[in-house]
């Protein structure tokens, strides 16, 4: 019996520092409850789930980590708005938990401190108890939640420990009312005087003590910019003069930091014991090999060798599974439905085309998962730093490292991942050069290209051979042109200087299988549902524009052709009628609006050693690159069902005239794939990038650059690889 | 506050411990006081929030082109240039 009610579904949120195992927690809260969602119009995405509680369902929110609620990042900026209620679409938050490290129990009592102030009902869960205990720190925990005014519970989330009781106590809070106790801050009276000012302010510019006091301290921060822009400027004035006023002739970014510590300081005194000393961690030692500057190096290429072979060669058997699953089914749905557009859309379009894409499901949940085991286990924040070398050459940051590298899986994750960077130019580069990297889509036109024209020579002795050096090379065309165009962006559209790099090296652990395989599901499940809309969606529009206008004088034609065949010797009868049924396809295909589209084409591409029929396939892939296997597998008169391991294909592309009247060759082949490898053809990622960066015109520079970047590239390989006669070895 | 100046150069490094030095020359595997960090840029807002302020107990653990500075139980990694104005001195011999 409560005076407050608890709201029928209870909105939790789930606040706290990097690597503080607060993905562990939200798992072991929601299991697969959990979903990405999107707050309306602006470009957030946050992780939600339900849990239950004894008094019913509670929504629980997973905050992006952050270490204080000054917004460096936009991924920050989400958390600190949800907190603040200005996030436009989020539900008012009724319990907010921070989680922190018990081992590292000042660091995190900071961000408790500013959470406190917020007003907010709080629970504080300290998680790695264990870690804790075996460093000899101990948390005289009723101590502190007396001190604190608030429940405290000790956690070992990877262990499920501590759960249960968490859950009481979010309970317990949410049964309490608000408080409703006037706003008080550890910071200076100063400050808190200024904050109080402009929160009086008669025309209302924020909304609370901690936005007031978050605008006067982060300068240049998201909340000022937003203030700023809101009151067009006006009240610019007011916070110098605000500012000034709560000065003490010192940074206020310093006074708070200082301030807060203090009162750490203060609430540790007699409940915190064992950690004065700086302990070394079993794991230095490991580090000093891991970040050494040639050791460390070595290892990284290592990982990055084995992660590729992975991506490779693990897939093969489930891909070829998957693949054999869309034919058999395309077969069996054929025989139901009668012969027409019908069934070509049916059969040719939608599970060709989808099934297509689909088959890359195995690649990408093997790279997601490489790539989460490295995450979850720490390594990647010290291959953040060794790359910041390289990555500051580039006038970027080891920041970028992790967006780069998911762009290898599929440039959207990567992309979004470039959110926890926290300097405006440095984000809008790497966002920019991210889909350079060749995603897995790119995978299937490499490989298909290189079997067909590539000979299976070995070199260096027998592991690597040529085939798997020239998809080594193609793979790093992308990366190496990567480099030139950040450097171009940062001395012309996005000049400045470059920023400090700092990033934390969180203890070695043992990966979470539970969190691991989450991320892979979670991520695979979106690859999925992308294929059932985007890409069926471009699938259907290309299939169209290949079969239509389908017109009646060529099947009068053909059939006339047919009977005539009939009348010949039983031995030649058959492949005479397949040939012409081949030659029936081909014509539909010239005739069709694609075909003349390829014809208007062919001057263009004609340079780069094409024939209409690989012009219009690079067309078709615009959408999504996937596509031109599909596509190819139309125009040389297979049906679309043909993919990339298809001997068929392969000779038919073997077989096909080129440009020059000559069949396809080395030359022609290296420039298709070179320009696939520079080419934005992905509507996903430019929506993603229109979406991060919030205008039509970075993606009009993104297409436009890489198009470009991919014509020229293709251009200068053609030419080149003919005029040195390599025309003549395939 | 600043004692020595603006220069420790390389070669006194070797010479003796210096009682107060930039971060960025400190020696690995020392424990080093903070003394001095500098105003309101973003990196040492940072490191305030990270719990790196005037009087701090930190360790270098990583020197050369990025440091790693052990704090509490909190190791960051940071590029050599960017702690420039980070001085730092030597930890009292009785405590």
């Amino acid at each position: 019996m409560s005076d407050q009610p608890i709201r029928s579904d209870p909105a939790i949120a789930l606040v706290g520092n990097p690597n503080t195992g607060k993905t562990t927690l939200f798992n072991a809260l929601t299991g697969l409850s959990q979903r990405v969602g999107n707050y309306p119009g602006v470009t957030v995405q946050y992780q939600s789930g339900h849990m239950d509680l004894a008094s019913g369902d509670a929504q629980i929110i997973d905050l992006p980590g952050t270490y204080s609620l000054s917004a460096s990042s936009p991924d920050e900026a989400i958390a600190v708005d949800v907190l603040l209620g200005q996030q436009v679409g989020a539900d008012p938050i009724d319990v907010v938990v921070v989680i922190a490290d018990a081992s590292n129990l000042r660091r995190h009592l900071y961000l408790l401190s500013q959470i406190i102030e917020t007003g907010h009902r709080v629970v504080l869960a300290l998680n790695m108890m264990d870690l804790a205990r075996e460093r000899g720190v101990h948390v005289d925990i009723d101590e502190l939640s007396a001190r604190l005014g608030i429940r405290v519970v000790p956690l070992t989330s990877h262990r499920g420990d501590g759960i249960d009781e968490l859950i009481r106590a979010v309970e317990e809070t949410l049964q309490e009312p608000r408080s409703e106790d006037a706003f008080s801050s550890p910071v200076p009276g100063s400050l808190v005087a200024a904050a109080h000012d402009l929160c009086q302010d008669e025309t209302h510019p924020v909304n609370s003590h901690v936005e007031a006091l978050r605008v006067l301290v982060d300068a240049g921060g998201h909340l000022e910019e937003r203030l700023v822009e809101r009151t067009n400027g006006d009240i610019t004035q007011r916070l110098v003069a605000l500012r000034e006023k709560a000065a003490t002739g010192r940074p206020l970014s310093a006074v708070e930091s200082e301030a807060r510590y203090a009162w750490v300081a203060q609430l540790v005194d007699g409940t915190l014991r064992g950690d004065e000393q700086l302990r070394p961690r079993r794991s230095d030692r490991i580090d000093r090999l891991l970040t050494h500057r040639v050791a460390g190096l070595a290892v990284f290429l290592a990982i990055s060798a084995i992660t590729f072979q992975g991506i490779f060669s693990w897939s093969a058997p489930l891909m070829d599974a998957i693949d054999g699953l869309f034919g058999d089914l395309g077969v069996v749905v054929g025989r139901y439905i009668n012969e027409g557009p019908l069934q070509s859309l049916v059969v040719d379009g939608v599970i060709a085309g989808v099934g297509g894409v689909l088959v890359f499901l195995p690649q990408i949940a093997i790279l997601f998962l490489i790539i989460s085991l490295l995450e979850d286990c720490g390594y990647m924040a010290r291959a953040a730093m060794m790359m910041d070398r390289l990555l500051r050459f580039c006038g970027l940051s080891g920041r970028s490292f992790i967006p780069m590298l998911s762009s290898f899986a599929c440039a959207v994750p990567g992309i979004l991942s470039a959110r926890a960077i926290s300097d405006r130019r440095d984000r809008y580069v790497t966002i920019l050069v991210a889909p350079l990297m060749s995603c897995s889509a790119r995978l299937p036109v490499y490989v298909l290209f290189i079997a067909a024209f590539i000979p299976d020579r070995p070199m260096l002795g027998s592991w690597l051979g040529l085939q798997g050096l020239t998809l080594l090379a193609m793979y790093g065309v992308g990366a190496s042109v990567a480099i030139p165009v950040a450097l171009l962006l940062r001395r012309t559209l996005l000049q400045g200087q470059s920023t400090p790099f700092l990033i934390e090296l969180p203890s070695y652990k043992w990966p979470v299988p539970k969190v691991v395989l989450m991320r892979v599901y979670l991520n695979s499940r979106e690859f999925v549902v992308r294929a059932g809309s985007i890409i069926l969606a471009a699938t259907i529009v290309m299939w169209a524009l290949a079969y239509y206008p389908h017109s009646a004088e060529i099947a009068t034609d053909f059939d006339g052709r047919r009977q005539a065949a009939e009348t010949l010797p039983e031995a030649t009868r058959t492949t005479t009628l397949e040939a012409i049924d081949l030659a029936e396809a081909t014509a539909y295909l010239e005739a069709s609006y694609l075909g003349r589209a390829g014809r208007f084409l062919e001057p263009v591409v004609e340079p780069l050693g094409w024939d209409w029929r690989l012009g219009m396939a690079a067309l078709a892939s615009f959408p999504a690159r996937e596509l031109i296997i599909s596509t190819l597998g139309t125009i040389y008169s297979l049906g679309a069902d043909a993919n990339e391991t298809s001997s068929d294909l392969r000779s038919a592309l073997r077989a096909s005239p080129g440009a020059d009247g000559e069949p396809l060759d080395t030359p022609v082949a290296l420039s298709v794939m070179v320009f696939f490898a520079l080419c934005a053809q992905c509507t996903s990622t430019l929506a993603v990038i229109r979406r991060e960066m919030g205008s039509w015109g970075w993606v009009v520079l993104s297409f436009g650059y890489m198009t470009a970047l991919a014509y020229a590239g293709a251009f200068i390989v053609y030419q080149v690889t003919e005029s040195l006669g390599w025309g003549a070895v395939g | 506050m600043t004692v020595l100046g603006v220069t420790i150069g390389k070669a006194e490094e070797h010479a003796s411990e210096p009682a107060e030095a930039c971060l960025s020359d400190w020696r690995r595997d020392c424990d080093a006081i903070v003394l001095e960090l500098p105003g309101g840029d973003q990196l040492s807002a940072r490191l305030r929030e990270l719990g790196i302020l005037p009087g701090t107990l930190i360790r270098v653990l990583r020197t050369g082109a990025h440091l790693v500075v052990q704090t509490g139980d909190t190791r960051l990694a940071l590029r050599r240039e960017d702690c420039d104005g980070v001085r730092v001195g030597a930890v009292p011999a009785v405590i």
